[in-house]
């Protein structure tokens, strides 16, 4: 049952955007194959076409030297090709078995025969060592248990080829080892497993061979053996990465954001923060990491003002502002760089200029008597898109418009736009492409240069370690550790996500 | 729509979009009228010499425009009411239970209190429009503070408030002795000063059109130049987006409900203070509903409002002169406005891309877009 | 007090709450696809009629039934057609067939029979009332249960049929998870646009017999708007069952025990009115404590 995959001058573009330009790529059977490149490279893409979500535009794909063309998922399936996308694709209040065979159902005169499905499940799940609670509801379940739902229901649907798309961006570096030896297990068992990551270490701990792509091509491949860090990251960049900002020293000015003892609890009345403490001083960027769900979003958006705190104070600048909406929040400094940059941070069926303007509306400059000046706002909008390079057909066209990278620029142009005292940042360069990446995280830094407080909440554990000058770990719902960049590694945080105290005590400040 | 304010520049490719919409709108009520043709047809009657009547009914002279005008009235109070409220993500349903509500006040307002010269008028007016205001109140207060869904409990508004307003007049005003036939359960007459000045005595057009088209203008300005209707707007297209920048959805999103009920309310008081005089339970039928699609025909866009609801005044007085000159109901306009909306709503795009997938499934590789969600409101 | 649990006010309560039960069943499909469907109404005012034309046509209820489902499914088409396929806002286009099925059955009327605002024909045969052999005779439950119209029955039998077409066949597991996560039933290799039809087709042939009830479930007449508002009543128990059928049987049967016990009220003097506009005022009340709960629960 061993395949092996040619891709042959794969070429995909979206309106706009070439996001794959006559990619070459062959996958040996039984191995582990990764495929390793920036944001935006158009990794996700290729790996959508070969699992018959995309068709491309040009080129072809070969199962063991057939040609074949999938329409849909399902043809894909059939010819063993699944794929565990980054976004797991569960229906939340469904179970564990009903969401691995939904499409699949084991069926007799249309009704589902859920002993049969029982059954088969049961022995794949002996063959593979990979146990799920079947009658669990996927809500209920950590995101790494649902990740492995997601690989039993690929393998149930007979893949033989398994594309895992950037897998451990949701696990903490401990759980990823866990999902390696998952991924060992079956490669010996003759399955084939493409593994598509930014992440270079990771890389070059599981696969066998690495395909790195840059701009939609490809521009390496080699056997990991033969690679390092370095070539890789060389490739993928295209130049020599100086990725290594220095974050401001070690300043101790005034105290901007002071959140003690805060609590809040989700709608189901669950305490997903619990008693967190912290201060963020001028110039200074506190870094929180932690693996997604445990409780960061849920902080920032009580920081934010968008759920109320359960108890506990928060201050800006001094100011108790627990209570407060989020307008007189940000009249008192404060901007927010939010995580969903499509739904929260923007509206994309609106102008771009009214994106531009939004959380200003009431200032003095830009309205009178409860009427817009319209004159000054389009000068203030069309400032801002020169003054932060956004790459947009006018200010009228919705912002919707606009690439991914750019609507992350529009966002951070508005939220820097009149010098925050107070910025939270939440994953700010999530999903864009590099150059983006670049100018977004320069931009952060500013702002603690310039004597702003910067609270920086990303799951890009190189990210905050690049950009911090200190690091609260966080993990369910508690602050678990505090530690300097320069004196922890990846490893050390990653056990504190984990929830495995190391060293030292949190003295809670 | 919306985003002109700040000098959008025309260009080529704008003049033919809008010629491609003009074309739409022109074949959706062609469809629309072949259909209730053939209805026509079937009732033995000629459907050209039909619909020649409706138009002349309708624009034929003095009387004819004047009563087009006096139809045309409350269309764009009801258009403009649930356009308010959509514009804002408001899903008011319930324009014709407020129009009701305003209708009864202003009629109580009308004959009961004695007030000098166009204060009562202005009075009985804003009696009607606050009544409707107050029954937005409870649906909006439901929908903001629990989070249940408006849709429904307008919509059951609706006929609460039509058998409310029949039992109150009934039972309190006529003394229960009175008729069981709906129309006969009526009010006083109003006093001569809380009518509303006709435009053409002796025809039914009234004051209330300026009222109307000027309101049209006003709730235009604002969404395009004050704080507030930018506000709103954004409110009504991303809500999580206007509450991330600091915008109190909750409060913005009761002020256009109420503010949606307040029209729909003043839209019942100027049909009562213009036209009836006096309130009859189930006096008018559907008023409200219409609302629903003339926002849609004009986009949500207030200026629209004014020339869809001309528009509906031309169909709804035209009906009526139709159904004196020959045998056809004027039932079948109804037909033939709904049709309307929903030929409409047919994307001409989105079949020429079903014809060219036909197309390229027998020949070449298709393209498909991401995954497709599908939008819902619950 | 003692009418309250008198077994003529549960058995014409349970009567009444077969039109709203059906199209509520039909409507839960709908929600289940993640689709608000206020085209009941039309749904079931189509169907009443096309019903009443079968019944006069060929003599028999049981081709009325038919006729209506088949009109009904046609309605329900065309509302699938417009929102999954042009993606027309689901409002605007319920609004617009609902007002759209009231005029044209107004018309169909006067075209087909000659009359204007009802239709009263001997033709028209309903369905009849049975009696089940031994429950009949058992005292309280056999007045309750027994002697009620064959619609009744096939409305309790569809409804247990729901719940496993629901939760057991593939059909119902795939529309659950298209409503929660379509991305899901996309990546399964399913197409998202079959099982929307799907649901909103299932949504129309329930709708079809809720319509059938009104004029063939014993009243035997026809009258313009006859639906009246009760396909917005059963959206009211869609949404306070959430999709979970045993909670939209329970608000169905609610609403029409209400509806009995205010028409029974009406023999105390209660005024026409008021008995009229309960089953409205119940509708918010209910949905009220449904989603009042539903948010405590989580």
């Amino acid at each position: 049952m061993q395949k092996e995959i040619r891709l042959e001058n794969i070429t995909k573009r979206f309106p706009g955007v070439l996001a794959d330009d006559h990619v070459n790529m062959i996958i040996s059977a039984g191995t582990v194959h990764a495929v390793v490149g920036e944001n935006g490279a158009g990794k996700s893409t290729l790996m959508n076409i070969l699992s018959g979500l995309y068709q491309p535009d040009d080129g072809r794909i070969l199962v063991d030297g057939e040609q074949v063309r999938f329409e849909n998922p399902r043809q894909a399936m059939r010819r063993g090709i699944g794929m565990v996308h980054q976004e797991f694709m569960l229906v939340r209040n469904l179970t564990v078995l009903d969401n691995i065979i939904l499409g699949f159902e084991p069926s007799r005169a249309g009704m589902i025969s859920r002993s049969v499905a029982r059954r088969v499940l049961k022995d794949l799940m002996n063959a593979y060592k990979l146990d799920v609670p079947l009658d669990e509801t996927v809500e209920r379940l950590p995101v790494s248990m649902q990740q492995r739902v997601e690989i039993v229901k690929a393998l149930y649907r007979g893949a033989d080829v398994l594309i895992l798309d950037e897998p451990t961006s949701v696990l903490t570096p401990q759980e990823s080892r866990v999902l390696f030896a998952a991924i060992r297990e079956l490669v010996s068992r003759g399955k084939t497993v493409i593994f598509i990551s930014h992440k270079l270490g990771e890389v070059l701990e599981v696969a066998d061979r690495i395909s790195v792509m840059r701009d939609g091509r490809v521009v390496g491949e080699l056997p990991a053996s033969d690679a390092t860090e370095r070539t890789l990251a060389r490739l993928m960049v295209g130049r020599d990465v100086l990725m290594n900002f220095t974050p401001p020293g070690k300043p101790q000015g005034d105290p901007v954001l002071e959140v003690k003892e805060m609590t809040v609890k989700d709608a189901r009345g669950l305490e997903v923060v619990k008693q967190v403490s912290f201060t963020v001083h001028a110039g200074e960027v506190l870094g929180i990491a932690g693996v997604a769900g445990n409780g960061q979003s849920e902080l920032v958006k009580a920081i934010v003002g968008l759920v109320p705190t359960c108890s506990g104070s928060i201050h800006i600048s001094r100011r108790d502002v627990t209570k407060a909406s989020v307008k007189h929040r940000r009249q008192a400094g404060m901007r927010y760089i939010p995580q969903d940059r499509a739904w929260v941070g923007t509206c994309r069926q609106s102008a771009l200029w009214k994106n531009l303007l939004m959380g200003y509306e009431h200032y003095r400059k830009f309205s009178r008597f409860g009427l817009l000046r319209l004159d000054v706002v389009r000068r203030f909008a069309s400032d801002l898109v020169a003054r932060f390079g956004i790459k947009t057909a006018s200010l009228y066209v919705p912002a919707g418009t606009l690439s991914g990278g750019n609507l992350q620029k529009a966002i951070v142009a508005r939220e820097l736009a009149l010098g925050p005292r107070l910025l939270i940042a939440e994953d700010p360069t999530r999903g864009i492409d590099i150059g983006a990446t670049e100018f977004v995280r320069r931009q952060v830094l500013q702002v603690a240069e310039g004597g702003g407080a910067v609270l920086l909440v990303s799951q890009d554990l190189q990210e905050v370690m690049a950009l911090s000058n200190r690091i609260l770990v966080m993990h369910k719902g508690q602050i678990v550790g505090e530690r300097m960049p320069a004196e922890t590694t990846e490893e050390e945080l990653g056990l504190l996500m984990a929830g495995r105290a190391t060293r030292g005590t949190h003295d809670g400040r | 729509m919306g985003d002109r304010s700040v000098g959008n520049p025309r260009t080529a490719k704008m003049r033919n979009a809008v010629l491609t919409e003009a074309a739409k709108y022109v074949v959706a009520l062609l469809l629309g009228m072949t259909i209730g043709g053939v209805l026509i047809s079937f009732k033995g009657e000629d459907p050209v010499f039909a619909y020649k009547v409706l138009l002349e009914g309708a624009l034929g002279g003095r009387a004819a425009i004047a009563q087009t005008l006096r139809w045309a009235t409350p269309a764009i109070l009801a258009g403009l009411a649930t356009t308010i409220g959509f514009r804002a993500g408001v899903f008011n349903l319930g324009v014709e239970g407020q129009l009701y509500m305003g209708a009864f006040v202003a009629a109580l307002v009308g004959y009961s209190v004695a007030l000098p010269g166009r204060a009562h008028m202005i009075a009985a007016l804003g009696a009607g429009a606050l009544a409707g205001a107050a029954y937005s109140l409870l649906p909006a207060v439901l929908w903001m503070r629990y989070g249940i869904n408006e849709v429904v409990n307008t919509l059951m508004l609706n006929y609460v408030a039509y058998l409310l307003t029949e039992y109150v007049v009934r039972v309190f005003i006529m003394s229960s002795s009175g008729s069981v036939v709906p129309l006969q359960i009526v009010t006083p007459e109003i006093a001569e000063s809380a009518r509303l000045p006709l435009l053409f005595p002796p025809y039914q057009a009234n004051v209330g059109l300026f009222i109307g088209v000027l309101l049209a203008i006003l709730v235009y300005f604002f969404f395009q130049r004050t704080v507030w209707g930018y506000e709103l707007d954004i409110v009504g297209r991303n809500p999580a987006f206007a509450a991330y920048g600091g915008v109190s959805v909750r409060r913005l999103g009761m002020l256009a409900f109420i503010a949606s009920g307040l029209v729909g309310g003043l839209a019942g008081a100027v049909e009562i203070l213009g036209v009836h005089h006096k309130f009859a339970a189930q006096f008018s039928i559907n008023l409200g509903f219409d609302g629903v699609l003339i926002a849609l025909l004009a986009k949500n866009d207030p200026l629209g409002i004014i020339p869809v609801g001309l528009f509906w005044g031309i169909l709804r007085n035209g009906a009526y002169s139709m159904e004196r000159m020959t045998s056809v109901s004027r039932i079948v306009i109804q037909v033939v406005q709904a049709l309307f909306v929903l030929f409409l709503t047919v994307d001409a795009g989105v079949i020429r891309q079903m014809l060219r997938r036909r197309r390229a499934l027998r020949g070449k590789p298709v393209q498909k877009g991401a995954t497709t969600t599908h939008g819902s409101l619950v | 007090m003692e009418v309250l649990f008198d077994p003529a006010t549960l058995a014409s309560g349970i009567k009444l709450s077969v039109p709203i039960l059906f199209a509520a069943l039909g409507g839960m499909f709908t929600h289940q696809a993640n689709v608000f469907n206020i085209a009941l109404e039309s749904l079931m005012l189509t169907s009443a009629f096309f019903s009443v034309v079968g019944s006069c046509y060929f003599s028999s209820p049981w081709a009325g039934l038919m006729l209506g489902i088949v009109a009904s499914l046609v309605a329900a088409l065309v509302f699938a057609v417009l929102t999954v396929d042009f993606g027309a806002d689901v409002i605007v286009v319920g609004i617009a067939m609902n007002l759209g099925a009231w005029g044209a059955t107004s018309i169909l009327l006067e075209l087909m029979f000659g009359v204007r605002g009802f239709l009263l024909d001997p033709r028209i045969v309903s369905f009849p009332s049975v009696e089940i052999p031994v429950v009949k005779s058992v005292p309280y439950l056999g007045q309750v249960v027994s002697g009620q119209n064959v619609l009744v029955y096939l409305a309790a039998a569809t409804a247990v049929a729901v719940h496993f077409v629901s939760y057991h066949s593939k059909m119902g597991l795939r529309i659950r998870a298209l409503g929660q996560n379509p991305a899901a039933v996309e990546t399964a290799g399913l197409s998202p646009r079959r099982y929307r039809y799907l649901a909103i087709l299932l949504c129309g042939l329930l709708c079809g017999a809720a319509g059938t009830f009104l004029p063939l479930g014993g009243l035997s007449m026809f009258s313009e708007n006859m639906s009246a508002g009760k396909g917005y009543i059963a959206l009211a128990a869609v949404l306070f069952g959430n999709g979970v059928p045993g909670l939209v049987i329970a608000a169905s049967l609610v609403f029409g025990y209400a509806e009995a016990l205010a028409v029974k009220m009406q023999g105390f003097g209660l005024p026409n009115q008021l008995v009229l506009m309960s089953p409205y005022v119940l509708t918010m009340l209910f949905l009220f404590i449904g989603t009042r709960r539903r948010v405590a629960a989580g």
